[in-house]
């Protein structure tokens, strides 16, 4: 009982993650920060930073693989499952109601504003996460450094983040290994 | 009338492809969908509209959306299922060695430098939705007027919003909230 308990504390919570996040696996990030890190200590921030990345060069969804992560890490591949079930069964829901009811939704005036303003809370979310990870990622200045070269990559000359994935764990390999200390 | 096992596949294929989030997912569709002309593009793009203003990750929103106008609930039922396996199995598989080469110090290594690029682009991402939700720059390239820049009323409410969950440790989903109604009301 206690172990089907889990389970459903599992789904649950990533059940609610998917019902109240707005634009995609990155907007997850402060609440998933909220839920996972902060409240539960069921990881840590810089665990969370390592699934998305992981997530970012990874087949699938990425609010899919980090969820996907979670459950596996907590409680094998049937927390994997519980919580892969929770973050796509809001979707299912409500996306078949709005099929079913609602086929002009986009279109209705004041769905359109209350999008403008989820979106201007969304920014301001993401930035106080960006502030929070960032001060647990960005040890040292080479760090700050990859992070300045990676978002300057992706916003001025457009490089996908597969790459981005690759050019900084290269990096951090690269300043890690030098020369001399390469037997040990 | 496509069958629901060659849906499946479909969004199999999508969801084994899709390398870096959910616009790699919608374009993928579109090739997929369109090409087949099982949907008309004017649907589609309706869809997609839909799936960017409702709760939940866009790709996944978009399979149960084109599995429900083919096949009815079961379809946007296996349409999800079809999308997720891909990143269930490759996920599992990773889940499975990731604990045990996370000690080693190349990892370590790879790790130390991809959190710091990762993190630059959760700030891309922070960058485009704070550009889209206050910034106006296309009106202010038309007119010219300084004025035009930003809408002032995004602009007030992303101060009162970054000042407030600052101060009051609410949980996230209280502050998206009352964004939308403040759109509602104001925007």
């Amino acid at each position: 009982m206690t172990a089907f308990l889990e389970y459903a504390e599992l789904f649950w919570v990533f059940f609610r993650i998917g019902a109240i996040t707005f634009g995609g696996g990155l907007a997850m990030l402060p609440v998933l920060e909220r839920d996972l890190a902060k409240r539960r200590s069921w990881i840590t921030a810089e665990q969370l930073v390592d699934y998305y990345a992981i997530g970012q060069s990874t087949p699938g969804i990425i609010a899919v693989n980090v969820a996907t992560f979670v459950g596996y890490n907590r409680k094998g591949v049937r927390g994997a499952i519980a919580t892969t079930v929770g973050i796509v069964t809001p979707s299912i829901i409500v996306i078949t109601l709005l099929a079913m009811f609602l086929n002009n939704f986009a279109d209705i005036v004041w769905v359109q504003k209350a999008l403008r303003g989820i979106n201007v809370v969304v920014a301001v979310l993401l930035i106080s996460a960006v502030w929070s990870v960032g001060k647990k990622t960005f040890i040292d200045w080479i760090t700050v450094a990859i992070g300045i070269a990676a978002f300057l990559a992706m916003t001025v000359f457009n490089v996908s983040g597969v790459i981005i994935v690759f050019a900084s764990a290269l990096l951090g390999v690269a300043v890690k290994y030098r020369p001399r200390s390469e037997h040990d | 009338m496509i069958s629901l096992f060659e849906l499946f596949w479909i969004f199999f294929y999508v969801g084994a492809f899709t390398i870096g989030g959910g616009l790699v997912a919608i374009t993928l569709m579109q090739q997929e969908i369109l090409g087949r002309g099982l949907i008309t593009p004017e649907r589609f793009y309706n869809m997609v509209a839909i799936s960017e203003s409702t709760p939940g990750p866009i790709g996944v929103n978009m399979a149960t959306y084109i599995g429900y106008e083919t096949h009815g609930v079961i379809g946007g039922i296996v349409t999800t299922i079809g999308t997720v396996l891909p990143s269930l199995i490759v996920i599992l598989v990773i889940a499975k060695f990731f604990g045990k080469f996370q000690e080693k110090r190349g990892v370590k290594a790879a790790f130390y430098g991809l959190r710091a690029g990762t993190t630059g682009m959760i700030a891309v991402a922070a960058w485009q939705v704070l550009t889209i939700a206050i910034f106006t720059f296309p009106e202010f390239a038309k007119s010219g007027q300084w004025t035009d820049i930003a809408n002032w009323k995004c602009l007030g409410l992303f101060a009162v919003t970054l000042v407030l969950s600052q101060k009051l440790k609410w949980h996230p989903v209280v502050f998206i909230a009352l964004g939308a109604v403040f759109g509602v009301i104001f925007l």
